[in-house]
């Protein structure tokens, strides 16, 4: 009796031969592409707001805890330190069980740190908690991943960008967000500031339960299904996590990206932690103001990262993957300029806030053009090596944090310029990254090579004897489109 | 017309000039002359004392002043933390500019003074002040700024035997109501994530299922 056949199901909108999206349209609901695009940016943003809660009101927090730079600087260090091995460990979760229920359930396993932070009264009890907190941020990883697989190679850079931006919006909203709650909190407890904060948390905890919940019942793995559907039709090759993890960790280019992200979104989060303290030491404003101002920093995520991902997509367009590696090293040397800027102008409020805002746009278009070279790193691996640049990011804001923005010896001006350099400085292994059937940026592809040789290469000539490299066939096809456009048959699924 | 308009404004430039000169200071290192003797009802300015405890919102104390050797027109008196409260925490840093000086300011309240300048024209005094509420859980000393009647400092004093500071203690920062609350959303959460994951793992497993047969 020959085996069932998988009948993939008919979408109401226009799909590629992988059944992936082929346009972005942000105000659609459509299950379940877009309706999964909504879902992971939600819940990617969730896990901003709570991880970032505590920033705004760090004025507050300090003195009730009595904690002293160092104590606050390893907590920062430990709500974005602690999703390194996370993230990587996301990265094999989503190839193996799926997107859908990886930052579901990450969404709620981390609402308990949410809850449990009122309790603190000691700077390691409020380290745990960020630490705990924190782990939510491999939320990312699976909302990348998710978007690669719903979103074809046309709009994959826009999808990615949109929802990773729009995720991290959460960063900045928080910033001012939680001052209100704050602030109505301390009216309910009758100006009793030190419970008024705690009370606060009540309401990242609640968004954690809801978005988990959402995610979970709303959203759809795959275009065609979930994952235990798709394994028993045989549609999705059942992977082996020694093995997905192998491959990525093989692939030089990879860990380049992962010092570059750690340079663009490990700033971002760098920033994150520390920007509204420094606006209210430095500058003596109010901390109600203090956390609108810092929120600019991280609101630039409603256009900026999207920003970066169109930028890709049209270089891509026009000079194929050569053309995303020349715009994230463009938007990323920049990015290491206006920080400089941003330091250079401590005296004056103003023109730090408009430097701050500069710097943040150039941030997130490299963040953003960063995921548009992702998908193509690895196919087969695609959620290790999205979760290793994730951490990397991560790791990035680790390095920042403990370098500059712990010790009392260094002005916090003073960390924001070496860290404008040290980004420039990194972003410099862009260079390196070459795909021989597409080039780098400055050596020209190899026209023996094809697609089909890079991509599956992944997979050993008996792998490939058993049938088990055909569902990335439909892949190496459409990713003619990276070449360098006189190179491109036209043979690309539309 | 406009020569005359020109030296009047000049004038007054000079005035304004003269008048910081001769009126007081903005620098505690500006304010050479004699210091004010400060001390706290139940801390005695002798050695060896034990640092007495009070509540933020809940206990008052009684701050005594002597040695002023000009009537001033207003005293004001702040908080500061003592020396060691100030080590790695920037935020709390000395700073000579007295209305810039952030160890003596209470950042959870973003209070610069204890109390506010209040009239008092005698060269000793004393006042009862209540802890406010947020302040933060450490030690202090207190601080008394003399102030003449344009409104600069001339005069200050500390009290400051760091075996006799202050400790402030908080009130209870977290009500019954408040653990009731997170406490239950805590559990609440574990369980609902788990029964959540079951729940997902037997439907997609029936979804599979049926389209196996």
């Amino acid at each position: 009796m020959a085996p069932k056949e998988f009948e993939p199901p008919v979408h109401t909108i226009p799909v590629d031969s992988e059944n992936k999206a082929m346009s972005l349209n942000i105000f659609s609901f459509q299950r379940p592409h877009h309706m999964s695009f909504h879902m992971s940016w939600i819940g990617f943003f969730i896990s901003f707001v709570s991880t970032f809660a505590a920033a705004p009101m760090v004025p507050v927090i300090r003195e009730d805890l009595n904690m002293t730079k160092p104590d606050l600087g390893n907590a920062a260090l430990a709500s974005i330190t602690g999703t390194i091995i996370c993230r990587v460990l996301m990265g094999t979760f989503v190839d193996l069980v799926g997107p859908r229920i990886g930052l579901g359930m990450i969404l709620l396993v981390t609402a308990p740190f949410c809850f449990a932070m009122p309790f603190v009264s000691t700077a390691s009890g409020f380290l745990i908690c960020r630490l705990g907190i924190g782990l939510g941020l491999a939320t990312f990883v699976a909302c990348q991943f998710w978007m690669s697989v719903m979103f074809n190679g046309k709009c994959v850079g826009i999808a990615n960008a949109t929802a990773a931006g729009w995720g991290n919006l959460g960063g900045g909203v928080t910033q001012f967000v939680m001052p209100l709650v704050y602030a109505g909190m301390l009216k309910a407890t009758e100006e009793r500031a030190f419970t008024a904060w705690r009370w606060a948390y009540i309401v990242p905890g609640l968004a954690h339960l809801l978005g988990g919940m959402g995610v979970m019942f709303l959203g759809q793995d795959l275009p065609d299904g979930n994952y235990k559907l798709m394994h028993t039709s045989g549609a999705l090759e059942k992977k082996s996590a020694f093995q997905v993890n192998m491959i990525g960790m093989k692939n030089y280019r990879m860990w380049c990206m992962v010092a570059t992200y750690g340079f663009c979104f490990g700033v971002e989060l760098t920033m994150n932690n520390i920007v509204a303290s420094y606006l209210y030491d430095q500058f003596d404003v109010d901390l109600a103001i203090a956390g609108v101002l810092a929120s600019c920093y991280g609101l630039m995520n409603l256009f900026a990262r999207s920003v970066g991902g169109l930028a890709s997509d049209w270089a891509s367009r026009r000079f194929g993957m050569r053309g995303r590696l020349w715009c994230l090293w463009l938007w990323q040397t920049i990015e290491g300029v206006m920080c400089i800027f941003m330091a250079l102008a401590k005296d004056d409020l103003a023109t730090t806030i408009a430097m701050m805002v500069l710097f943040s746009i150039c941030v997130q278009a490299s963040e953003g053009a960063s995921y548009g070279i992702v998908p193509y790193i690895t196919r087969r691996a695609l959620g290790v090596a999205s979760g290793f640049i994730g951490a990397g990011g991560n790791a990035g804001s680790t390095i920042c944090i403990a370098l500059f923005f712990t010790s009392d010896s260094i002005e916090t001006y003073d960390g924001i310029m070496y860290m404008g350099i040290t980004i420039i400085a990194v972003t410099l292994l862009v260079i390196p990254i070459h795909f021989p059937m597409w080039g780098s940026m400055f050596l020209g592809p190899n026209d023996s090579t094809e697609e089909d040789y890079y991509i599956k290469n992944d997979f050993s000539a008996e792998e490939i004897k058993q049938g088990l490299a055909a569902p990335v066939q439909k892949f190496c096809n459409n990713a003619h489109m990276e070449r360098p456009p006189s190179k491109r048959t036209g043979s690309e699924s539309a | 017309m406009q020569f005359t308009a020109t030296k009047l404004f000049t004038a007054f430039l000079a005035l304004i000039a003269l008048m910081q000169f001769v009126s007081g200071a903005a620098l505690y290192s500006e304010m050479t002359g004699a210091k004010i003797a400060v001390s706290v009802s139940d801390v005695a300015l002798t050695d060896g004392c034990a640092p007495t405890t009070y509540t933020g919102g809940a206990s008052s104390l009684t701050v005594k002043w002597s040695g002023l050797t000009v009537a001033p027109a207003k005293i004001a008196i702040k908080l500061c933390y003592t020396k060691d409260q100030t080590v790695d925490r920037a935020w709390r840093k000395f700073k000579d500019n007295i209305k810039d000086n952030k160890q003596c300011k209470q950042t959870a309240d973003t209070a610069a003074f204890l109390v506010e300048p209040f009239e008092s024209t005698d060269l000793s005094g004393e006042k009862e002040v209540v802890i406010p509420m947020n302040t933060a859980p450490t030690t202090y000393t207190v601080q008394v700024l003399a102030m003449d009647d344009t409104g600069a400092f001339i005069q200050y004093g500390d009290s400051l035997l760091s075996e006799c500071h202050i400790k402030i203690d908080t009130y209870d920062r977290l009500p019954m109501t408040l653990q009731g609350t997170m406490g239950f959303f805590c559990a609440f959460s574990l369980i609902f994530a788990g029964a959540v994951w079951v729940y997902d793992v037997k439907k997609q497993n029936t979804i599979a299922a049926q389209w196996a047969q």
